[in-house]
């Protein structure tokens, strides 16, 4: 799974058995800093509560069918959540603490 | 399977109902020298793996969901397990995360503690 940013949405009348009521949705892909990354793709909305500008998560691949209500649909990317907080482990570039540890240091 | 380290956390309540109550974790993806090769991705946890651990990440949904023994879920990415050590080439064995809470083995041996100087004897005051 990988976050992403919804852009847009997309309508079509004429679609593949299985594809009726699903919400199609325009990501584009996120790093895990929030900055954009690859080109922009069409999702399913498999929560059905997401709309454009929001921060989400999706699945791709085979397992996007199966967040689906039919999970025989030609679907290879669904939403599937959506993101209230990210939170990334304070420093975790640095390496272990700098404090100094030694017992009894003497003056 | 691939080698990553957890970087935090992903908080969500509206998700597939599959995915209630799933701890979501942020991962950066490892290269082989152990450093984050720039790719990440956001996996369900199985094993209670915490921020900054060396983990073992499978990317594949079958096998994910009979690990999270959840048939029909929309997960493909579950942290299966937590690494202790690789063995290999040094050059190429992924660096010891510092792992907050457990004792990391010291890489360089212990300095010996330096000889202590013989006791100057005491000047031994006369007295007149």
């Amino acid at each position: 799974m990988q976050l992403a940013r919804v852009v847009g949405t997309v309508v079509a009348t004429v679609k593949a058995p299985g594809l009726e009521g699903v919400k199609l949705l325009v990501i584009q892909p996120l790093d895990r800093r929030g900055e954009p990354v690859g080109s922009q793709l069409v999702a399913a909305d498999a929560v059905h509560m997401a709309g454009p500008g929001e921060l989400v998560y999706f699945v791709a691949a085979r397992e996007a069918a199966q967040a689906m209500p039919d999970p025989f649909v030609p679907v290879d990317h669904a939403i599937v959540g959506i993101v209230d907080a990210v939170s990334l482990l304070a420093g975790d570039e640095s390496g272990g603490s700098s404090r100094d540890t030694r017992p009894g240091r003497r003056r | 399977m691939k080698l990553a380290r957890v970087v935090g956390t992903v908080v969500s309540t509206i998700n597939a109902p599959d995915l209630e109550e799933r701890t979501l974790l942020l991962c950066d993806l490892l290269d082989p020298a152990g450093t984050p090769s720039g790719g990440y991705l956001i996996a369900v946890d199985s094993v209670g793996a915490g921020a900054g651990e060396t983990v073992l990440i499978l990317d594949e949904g079958n096998s994910a969901r009979q690990v999270l023994t959840a048939p029909g879920a929309p997960i493909r990415t579950v942290v299966v397990g937590i690494v202790d050590a690789v063995s290999g080439d040094p050059a190429t064995r992924p660096a010891t995360p510092p792992s907050p809470g457990s004792a990391t083995a010291p890489t360089t041996p212990a300095r010996p503690r330096a000889a202590r100087q013989p006791r100057r004897p005491k000047a031994r005051r006369r007295s007149a």
